[in-house]
């Protein structure tokens, strides 16, 4: 009954709320605050209603888009368009006034389970919610142009992508574990959607099959890591328990810290699509274009980077983490990049070069876990503008065109010239060209991996030579991208049209969409209808941000020092690092310079011997084909599963059931001895009862109702079972009459009399000799039930005496305080019915709702449907 | 479905139908503070209109509450979980109850509160669960293949059969009651 009449911000008497608290919410005292009068705290109001407005302007607007026309109305873009606009200005706002720390705030859920929504603008967060929103703004304008004529339902577009919005600004912007969870998983829900939007098409739903299972299943993982740093750390909440390994009082070293790291990680790989579980990324490709620069390059395959940046504080350092994050990562940093240059469709080719730099992003807070974090914003704002930048690129090419298979483009450069600036501006950063932003980011990663202290504690005896394995791969995939980045430029811009006879097959790339191969005898793709300008803007921001921030570096200095998390980065001030094009004559420098050159040399050879076309993904490296196996295994195994535990009968479930509950029983008597015990010598207080009249009544009831239930026993009629059931019914009834429960007694009559009526009219339904094969003939099974039917009522026995001598035991028994407080509390003298509407109220409404439920599995079973003999049906 | 022939029999389920609806009307206002309540005042209410079935005939009782006895426990759930928001909404907990007491001419002071409504929203909850269980019972009391006389007529025309949709089917000469011809 008691709560906090505060806006809900905090929990009377909830002491875990004030732990987190105590560390999480700064107090400051100023206009517009309020104080809690529970704990002290006190509330922003007006930071706390800007920062709903900019959490839920984007689910308004995706209740809303419907009521402005459905189908085909390219408006909708345009009309969605502030939403985004208002989550940023927002979010930038709060960023901009929040307190050190960021602001935050903290709505209770479920207090005693210590799950809060409790969402902080740090650095960290504050970088992702502006990304999501500030990307998510370009994205909707450019969705605006993208969704055209040739695409259905804009509405479900437009709504699903707000909806993703929200979910994924409340994701990056949580403390919670529990709750960054719970919005992980529908980030995953409504990425969903939006791959299977062309929901007609075989290639889009298994995209988005595949990637929700993926992401669900190592999703599972994942709560299973929260659940264990939770029970290690007592707390859901990420800044307490990094208070708490600052402080020494939770220990990462121990089995279940170490067992959490390993499956936070497989959550966080899954969703960024690490190594092995990058297959779902190129898949998911098949969503339309917009979605995927926006979810599955620019934010939502980032959240597995936020999480470990979010752990790093918490792992960093750990001989575990370093080679999980540096070992995995920096693999999936190679494999990307070799599969990207084996791809043709765009999409593909962005989609591995993404996977590629996600490696990187995951590993380089492994290889900082030896050193002070620096700068891991600039590597991901650059991926977030140059892949962004090029995923609009490609679609734009593919609205043009009517192709996204790089080998029948070319010569884009007259038609699109303002598309061709834009890419090679991207293409700089994504190639890590000097002068590009993309190149600010590699310098800084390979100074600390050549940094002596940072390389010998990444080859020492425990990780092995991690170091190395790093920096080949780095450098391996640095090659690789520049030769990518270079054969994106030149071949759909600068060369002239490929000539269609000397081509290959080109359906032999499995990731080529089905109309793409099947217009391979038409001549190279011209541009037959032009990108407006504004189609075209979105993009070039996004480049002209990689190129201004790889020109001036110097400016990005106040972004990365406003986007750091407290305590894991380094001191910028005090720190002799900066960020410069031109650092001197380094070793890092010399090595950037052989491997743009060996891309370069890479390049010219495969232009040179038409190697391009012979190029392929290998089936086996897709893994398409092992998942596919896998589902099938699993859905196999799983119907193997119910045949093995699945009897048809249901007599052959009842010994179960009530087995379980009788072993229970057992075992909470067992585990209870101890308790049970001093009760026992509560007995002599129970005083025993003088021969009365009272007495005599209720024994005589109740021997007549034990001779009613012994002769179940003795008739075989069904007809004369039934009525004997429902004489010991109303016998108890009779009983509860004789005890003074008139509720109790009104109840079970009336349940009694339905239980008849339903009985009576399932009886009619069937023949006796149904009955008569039916009934358990053998004599072990009859023993059987013998044996489970007697140990059950006599544990049921049991316990009714248990709770009976516990009367005399205030603190263990309850009752009286219902009797006393029904009145006060509840404005009601009958106790039984307070109880049901009020004090225990919220059982009774799931009850209600478990019973409606339970009404919908009956209408199953009862339904009958009209079917042609032996044959199908003819309807429902 | 049986359909008493009697007329004595006939006038007498009327007779019980509304004494007991009556009775279930007043257990469950009674509730808060004599024996009684939703789910007893539902279940009677249940049960009175099961007694009216046997005389007015199944399809006389889904005309005569004109509403699908589901949709009425969907309309409790409701009601139910309104009544528990209304805490919230005025600023307290959830489930929390108000309770008030006003005064009334000729009636002299009435006790009205949510836990009224909650109680209500249990109340159609049962009603409708139970009516459209023991609706359906009586319905094909003919057994699993056996058909209600309007079914029978709508039966398209051919070799068909009446099946369950889920769960084990029963074999022909498990079923009881009469069999269409």
């Amino acid at each position: 009954m008691s709560s906090c009449v505060h806006t809900g911000h905090c929990h009377a008497g909830d002491a875990q709320h004030h732990r987190i608290d105590a560390v999480s919410l700064s107090v400051h005292l100023s206009a517009g605050r309020l104080d809690c009068e529970w704990c002290g705290d006190s509330v922003d109001i007006e930071a706390q209603t800007i920062f709903l407005l900019g959490l839920l302007a984007p689910l308004l607007w995706a209740l809303l888009i419907p009521l402005f026309g459905t189908g085909q109305k390219q408006i909708l873009g345009w009309i969605t368009l502030p939403a985004p606009v208002i989550t940023f200005f927002s979010m930038s706002y709060l960023f901009l006034t929040g307190p050190a720390g960021g602001f935050q705030f903290n709505w209770p859920w479920s207090a005693s389970l210590g799950i809060h929504f409790a969402f902080s603008l740090d650095g960290l967060g504050a970088l992702f919610a502006l990304v999501v929103s500030g990307v998510g703004a370009l994205v909707t304008a450019y969705a605006a142009a993208y969704m055209d004529n040739n695409q259905k339902d804009h509405h479900r577009f437009y709504s699903y992508l707000m909806v993703f919005m929200v979910v994924m600004c409340a994701t990056v912007t949580q403390t919670n574990l529990m709750t960054l969870f719970l919005f992980w998983e529908l980030t995953g829900i409504t990425s969903f959607l939006l791959i299977g939007f062309k929901y007609g098409k075989q290639e889009a739903m298994r995209g988005a099959r595949m990637a929700l299972l993926t992401t669900a299943a190592t999703g599972l993982v994942l709560l299973m890591g929260v659940v264990l740093i939770g029970q290690a750390a007592g707390t859901y909440n990420i800044h307490t328990i990094t208070q708490m390994v600052r402080d020494g009082e939770l220990n990462t070293q121990t089995g279940l810290m170490q067992a959490a790291l390993v499956c936070l990680f497989i959550g966080a790989a899954g969703k960024s699509a690490q190594f092995p579980f990058s297959y779902w990324l190129p898949n998911a490709m098949s969503a339309p274009t917009p979605v995927s620069a926006y979810l599955h390059s620019a934010t939502m395959v980032k959240l597995g980077v936020f999480l470990m940046a979010r752990l790093f504080p918490v792992f960093g350092g750990d001989t575990l983490w370093t080679i999980l994050l540096v070992g995995v990562g920096f693999f999936t940093v190679f494999w990307g990049a070799l599969l990207s240059l084996l791809s043709h469709d765009l999409k593909s080719i962005l989609a591995y070069s993404t996977v590629s730099h996600l490696g990187l992003l995951v590993g380089v807070y492994g290889v900082y876990g030896y050193g002070e974090l620096y700068a891991d914003s600039a590597q991901i704002l650059g991926h977030v503008f140059y892949k962004g930048c090029l995923f609009m690129v490609a679609g734009i090419i593919d609205h043009a065109t009517g192709t996204r298979d790089i080998r029948m483009l070319g010569g884009l450069r007259k038609p699109l010239p303002l598309l061709f600036v834009t890419t090679v501006f991207a293409c700089m950063s994504f190639a890590s060209l000097p002068l590009s932003f993309g190149f600010i980011g590699k310098e800084i990663l390979l100074e600390d991996l050549l940094n002596p202290g940072i390389a010998s504690a990444l080859s020492s005896e425990r990780t092995g030579p991690l170091g190395l394995l790093a920096l080949v791969a780095l450098l391996t995939a640095a090659a690789l991208k520049m030769t990518v980045a270079l054969r994106f430029v030149w071949h759909l811009f600068v060369r002239p049209f490929p000539n269609p006879k000397s081509k290959t097959d080109p359906t032999a790339d499995r990731s080529l969409t089905p109309e793409t191969s099947s217009s391979t005898d038409v001549t190279p793709a011209p541009v037959h209808h032009r990108p407006g300008l504004f189609f075209q803007i979105p993009p070039l921001l996004l480049s002209l941000a990689a190129l201004i921030f790889g020109l001036f570096p110097g400016a990005f200095a106040p972004f990365m020092q406003a986007f750091t998390l407290e305590g894991s980065h380094l001191n910028l001030e005090e720190s002799e690092r900066y960020l410069a094009i031109w650092h001197g004559p380094t070793p890092a420098l010399g090595l950037s310079m052989v491997t743009l050159v060996s891309g370069l040399v890479l390049f010219l050879l495969f232009e040179r011997s038409k190697m391009w076309s012979r190029l392929r993904v290998p089936t086996v490296m897709q893994f398409d084909r092992a998942f596919d196996h896998f589902v099938k295994w699993l859905v196999s195994a799983s119907s193997a599963a119910t045949r093995a535990s699945q009897a048809e009968r249901h007599s052959a479930h009842l010994p179960v059931v009530l087995g379980v509950i009788a072993l229970s029983l057992l075992g909470f008597a067992a585990s209870e001895f101890a308790h049970l015990v001093p009760l026992a010598e509560l007995k002599d207080q129970v005083e025993s009862p003088a021969l009365s009249g009272t007495v005599l009544t209720r024994s005589f009831v109740c021997a007549l109702t034990l001779l009613a239930g012994l002769m179940i026993l003795v008739f075989s009629n069904v007809v004369a079972r039934l009525i004997l059931t429902s004489m010991v019914g109303l016998l108890i009834t009779v009983i509860y009459v004789l005890f003074q429960a008139p509720d109790l007694a009104l109840t079970q009559v009336l349940v009694e009399t339905v239980v008849l009526v339903a009985l009576c009219l399932l009886l009619s339904r069937v023949k006796g000799s149904f009955f008569a094969r039916h009934m358990p003939q053998l004599l072990s099974r009859r023993i059987l039930s013998a044996v489970i039917a007697t140990s059950t009522g006599l544990l049921v026995a049991v316990l009714l005496i248990i709770v009976e001598l516990s009367r005399k035991n205030p603190s263990w028994y309850i009752g009286n305080h219902f009797l006393e407080a029904t009145k006060p509390l509840a404005a009601g003298t009958n106790a039984v019915n307070t109880i049901l509407v009020d004090f225990r109220g919220t059982d009774t409404l799931f009850e209600i709702t478990v019973l409606v439920i339970a009404t919908l599995g009956c209408i199953g079973l009862l339904s009958r449907k009209i079917q042609k003999k032996g044959g199908s049906d003819v309807s429902g | 479905m049986f359909q008493a022939d009697s007329l004595i029999f006939r006038l007498a389920y009327r007779l019980v139908f509304v004494f007991s609806l009556l009775f279930a009307v007043y257990l469950f206002f009674r509730g808060h503070n004599q024996p009684g309540g939703g789910f007893i005042g539902g279940l009677a209410a249940a049960l009175a209109l099961i007694v009216l079935s046997l005389d007015i005939g199944v399809e006389g009782v889904r005309r005569l509450i004109r509403i699908q006895p589901l949709t009425l426990a969907l309309w409790g759930l409701l009601i139910s979980i309104a009544a528990a928001l209304i805490g919230p909404a005025a600023n307290g907990s959830f489930m929390q109850h108000f309770n008030g007491h006003f005064s009334i001419l000729f009636l002299g002071d009435l006790h009205l509160g949510t836990p009224l409504l909650f109680d209500l929203g249990v109340a159609l909850v049962v009603i409708g669960v139970f009516l459209r269980l023991l609706l359906s019972f009586s319905e094909s009391v003919n057994g699993a293949g056996g058909l209600t006389k309007k079914e029978r007529e709508e039966l398209p025309q051919g070799e068909f059969e009446i099946v369950r949709s889920c769960g084990p089917d029963l074999k022909p000469h498990e079923r009881g009651g009469h069999h269409p011809s």
